[in-house]
């Protein structure tokens, strides 16, 4: 529309500079459900060991909310005849930021912050052997015991097809703080690893289904 | 979850033996002892000290978590009493099961010595000290 006393040329800037405004909206666009792949491939080929993940993250303009949830049972037997077994769960939460501006797709290239928090439950059985006060078969527990930890993640999660995601995240965790046990010296932590190790390097694939709460253009 | 085990290194400094110095009451010198034998429960184990000994090494029970040692001088027996905790912890399933003895206690009331300070209250090759006989 014409404006009287304004160029023509000033009036097509502004028009155009008006189209060009973006709204950015907080409204979450979808929910992302998600199963890691790796972790169960391992449970159903490894009798002796449990490690099933869920994810689900949502999406608020380009950051994504995240909450992954995890059941861990693990059984070691040592070269001396020991017996160590972990049972426990554990949860993560925090952010990632969508390095894809715009994408008609939702597919995410992220890097973001986790915190890590386990609950669980070891035991171990073992000899000991003193040339002075003999040997003897003991057992030693925790029941309960608390762990929390870092993270540092980047991955990517793609389209493939209708509402199928598959997407994969690396994870430097670190950081790590259990619980004080005079009892028993955890040798797993679930969601983190080897509980001796100060720094621990994780990878997950996902096949993930997203519930759009509303159509993308 | 999947992460790259390194398998562990098998090494490790813990130690089941406690390191005992002596020094005198008054002035806190290092104070040479004459020991005719030490005698702990939980073993028939006499331990014979050299004869004019400042410190000892003596090896605690990782099957319990209090031990009383019999110390025979010359003319007089004194005890010591000593509370811990012996935590075990699989290095890995390569290595093994290691035995850390830690919180190392001297029980004041039970202790006829003069008196018993705990240096470091846990038990490592590294550590020199973790218990001061004061006489």
């Amino acid at each position: 529309m014409a404006q009287e006393g304004v160029p023509a040329d000033d009036q097509e800037e502004e028009q155009e500079e008006e189209l060009d405004t973006v709204k950015i909206s907080f409204i979450p666009k979808g929910l992302r459900l998600g199963v890691d792949l790796v972790g169960a491939g391992k449970t159903f080929l490894d009798s002796d060991k449990t490690e099933l993940e869920f994810s689900a993250d949502v999406e608020l303009h380009r950051y994504l909310i995240n909450l992954e949830y995890g059941q861990f049972e693990i059984a070691r037997i040592g070269v001396d005849g020991s017996s160590y077994q972990n049972k426990g769960t554990y949860f993560r939460t925090g952010i990632d930021i969508n390095l894809f501006k715009k994408d008609t797709d939702v597919n995410v290239l992220f890097f973001g912050l986790r915190y890590g928090k386990a609950s669980f439950d070891d035991q171990l059985q073992y000899q000991t052997t003193s040339i002075v006060f003999g040997g003897n078969d003991l057992e030693r527990e925790n029941v309960g015991l608390g762990a929390r930890w870092y993270e540092v993640t980047a991955g990517l999660k793609l389209h493939i097809t209708n509402n199928i995601w598959l997407g994969f995240t690396n994870r430097l965790k670190f950081s790590l703080k259990i619980d004080d046990s005079a009892t028993l010296t955890p040798h797993d932590v679930p969601g983190y690893g080897l509980a001796s190790k100060e720094n621990y390097w994780g990878f997950n694939y996902y096949l993930i289904y997203r519930i759009p709460f509303k159509k993308t253009k | 979850m999947t992460g790259c085990f390194e398998d562990g290194d098998c090494t490790t400094t813990t130690t089941d033996l406690l390191k005992i110095d002596f020094r005198k009451y008054e002035s806190n010198e290092v104070d040479t002892v004459e020991i005719i034998g030490i005698t702990m429960v939980g073993t028939d184990s006499v331990f014979y000290p050299l004869a004019a000994a400042t410190s000892i090494t003596l090896p605690l029970d990782p099957n319990v978590t209090s031990l009383t040692m019999n110390f025979d001088f010359e003319l007089v027996t004194h005890e010591l009493v000593l509370d811990y905790a012996a935590v075990p912890k699989l290095i890995s399933p390569d290595c093994g099961v290691e035995v850390t003895f830690m919180n190392v206690i001297a029980d004041e009331t039970k202790n006829d010595f003069d008196s018993v300070a705990v240096r470091s209250s846990t038990l490592d090759e590294e550590i020199t000290t973790n218990i001061v006989i004061y006489n």
